[in-house]
């Protein structure tokens, strides 16, 4: 029974964890312009987090060490070095995005502007690395974002024409005020949105957090396979929201404050709030574990103690990282950036740097020095392989069609 | 040929740097008027998407469906769209000439008088948050800046050839 509940509450937040603000502004900007003519960039995204997380899990189980630590010592100071750089890089930028999301979602309940909320939200964040256990600090954002569920429910209360939006979704198209370059630029954005790097170093050094064996791969497989696919379809439920309401009214989305309107539209003030919960959660479980990851990323290539499993005193250097990570968040969003627009930006160099991150981890999950029996299967390296060749594709037009859509204009 | 090499080089870098100014430059933006009015459009799409936006706030507001500190920051945030876009077609230069059998400098004259409008309307949707009372002068003042944004829209599409 204990075991059950576990499970359970695994999956439970992996399906709340899911989604951060990437997700949420990327699937309402698509559904807005695009409809659910890029749904399938969403499920050929969380196909490809799962296989990739649960690799990276499977390597932190065997091996008892982290994606990071395994990459310097694989790869050289060298090559791990370079893609050091371009993950953190492209961490801290999420992670700015992620503290400007919480910052949003504060001025969404209260009216005060989102530029006085960033401190106190990046403090808030900083506290909660501070003081509360990895555990809880996992739980209890995983299953505020579950609030987040209120999408799929503002879906159905809308009645929408469901026929239309499965042909939608089932034969895209590209709607004739868009140009072909505008929607694959859009695509890899949803695709880098689904599968953002952070979340891989996150999830292993996660494993190695909660001390996963090779008994827990079982549980990590449930709460990937499980829990992953139904965060995926509360993406597929916001851009439904945007395509049903926003999309026919002529809103183009280019503010968090737009996601609330088909919500208040199909469920009243109360899903309203509902779903305000579930966005400050979403984005503060997400801007803890960016924030952890810079640390992680950093700690792990430098040889620094890490882990959240330490005191603070005993990991130093680990949660130096992280303040400072927070600290240029803070700088970045007072300079009066659009959070909206740091988002945009970064779900796209995320796909640009999606290989760096994703290769090692199938080389490492290939290695038996390093996983014993429990190297990679036939299907898995072919899954592997198969998203190997989309992410490099992604990661090489992404940089062109920003540039040719002026960033999907 | 180490000399002949060096004046290639030098004549490749004057070429790109030429290029770079010509293709980049002011000079572009003058030259290129269906380019200019593109953007004219791009800019009446966004004061169109803050119109829209606020007449959902607003009819949701009025329904009691969304609450007033939310509506209120959607109606701020279609108020910094409309805002942009007026800013925005302040600043485009449009080469004095025909387009499509259309005055160029014209139809920016009448998007940005439209976007104007908009953010007017748009504006006004804060007060009447404040105020709490009735929308109706509110919904038609918006109303007739969505209709005065669909029209320049239109004309500068017609121009350009943009699909509207």
């Amino acid at each position: 029974m204990k075991k059950l509940l576990a499970v359970a509450l695994g999956i439970l937040t992996a399906i709340g964890g899911f989604l951060d603000i990437g997700d949420l502004v990327t699937n309402a900007v698509v559904g807005s312009r695009f409809g659910l003519s890029l749904a399938w960039v969403v499920v050929v995204g969380v196909v490809g987090i799962c296989v990739f997380a649960h690799m990276s899990g499977k390597v932190a189980a065997v091996s008892g060490r982290a994606t990071f630590e395994i990459i310097r010592e694989r790869l050289g100071p060298r090559a791990a070095g370079a893609n050091l750089v371009a993950s953190l890089a492209v961490t801290v930028l999420t992670l700015v995005a992620e503290v400007g999301g919480i910052a949003l979602a504060l001025q969404l309940a209260s009216s005060v502007d989102h530029r006085l909320w960033v401190p106190v939200a990046a403090l808030a964040v900083w506290l909660v690395l501070w003081r509360v256990k990895f555990e809880v600090m996992e739980n209890v954002t995983g299953l505020l974002g579950l609030a987040l569920v209120g999408f799929a429910v503002a879906v159905f209360l809308l009645g929408p024409d469901w026929g239309a939006l499965l042909d939608q979704a089932l034969t895209p198209q590209v709607p004739a005020a868009e140009g072909q370059a505008t929607y694959w630029y859009y695509a890899i954005a949803l695709f880098g949105a689904a599968m953002t790097p952070y979340e891989v170093f996150f999830f292993s050094s996660g494993g190695v957090e909660e001390r996963w064996s090779v008994k827990d791969l079982a549980t990590s497989r449930l709460n990937v396979l499980v829990g992953f696919p139904l965060g995926g379809l509360l993406s597929i439920s916001i851009a439904a929201c945007a395509a049903i309401v926003l999309l026919p009214g002529g809103v183009q989305v280019d503010a968090l404050s737009q996601l609330l309107l088909p919500v208040a539209q199909a469920g009243g003030k109360l899903l309203v709030a509902l779903i305000i919960v579930g966005i400050v959660a979403a984005t503060f479980g997400a801007a803890l574990e960016t924030a952890l990851s810079t640390g992680y990323t950093l700690a792990q290539y430098l040889g620094w103690s890490w882990g959240k499993f330490r005191r603070p005193v005993q990991a130093a250097r680990f949660h130096v990282a992280m303040i400072v990570a927070l600290v240029v968040a803070v700088g970045v969003l007072m300079t009066n950036v659009d959070p909206v627009a740091v988002t945009e930006y970064s779900v796209v160099f995320s796909a640009v740097a999606l290989p760096l991150t994703y290769l090692p981890v199938l080389v490492v999950a290939n290695d038996p020095e390093y996983m014993g029996e429990h190297v990679n299967g036939r299907a898995m390296n072919l899954l592997g392989t198969v998203y190997l060749v989309i992410l490099v594709v992604a990661s090489v037009a992404a940089i062109p069609l920003m540039i040719v859509t002026r960033a999907g204009a | 040929m180490r000399r002949h090499a060096r004046g290639a080089l030098v004549l490749a870098a004057a070429t790109a740097l030429a290029g770079t100014l010509a293709g980049c430059g002011p000079a572009a933006h003058r030259a290129d008027a269906r380019g200019a009015l593109e953007s004219v459009a791009e800019h009446l799409d966004t004061a169109s998407s803050a119109v829209a936006t606020v007449q959902l706030a607003v009819d949701q507001a009025v329904a009691g469906r969304l609450p007033a500190v939310s509506a209120d920051v959607a109606a701020s945030d279609a108020a910094e769209g409309a805002t942009d876009a007026v800013h925005g077609l302040g600043t485009i230069v449009v080469p004095d000439a025909a387009v499509g059998g259309a005055d160029a400098p014209a139809l920016r004259d009448q998007a940005l008088a439209a976007a104007g409008q908009a953010a007017d309307a748009v504006a006004a949707v804060r007060t009447w948050l404040d105020a709490d009372g009735p929308p109706d002068a509110l919904l038609a003042q918006l109303d007739d800046a969505a209709a005065a944004l669909d029209q320049a829209h239109g004309a500068v599409a017609d121009a350009a050839g943009i699909p509207s």
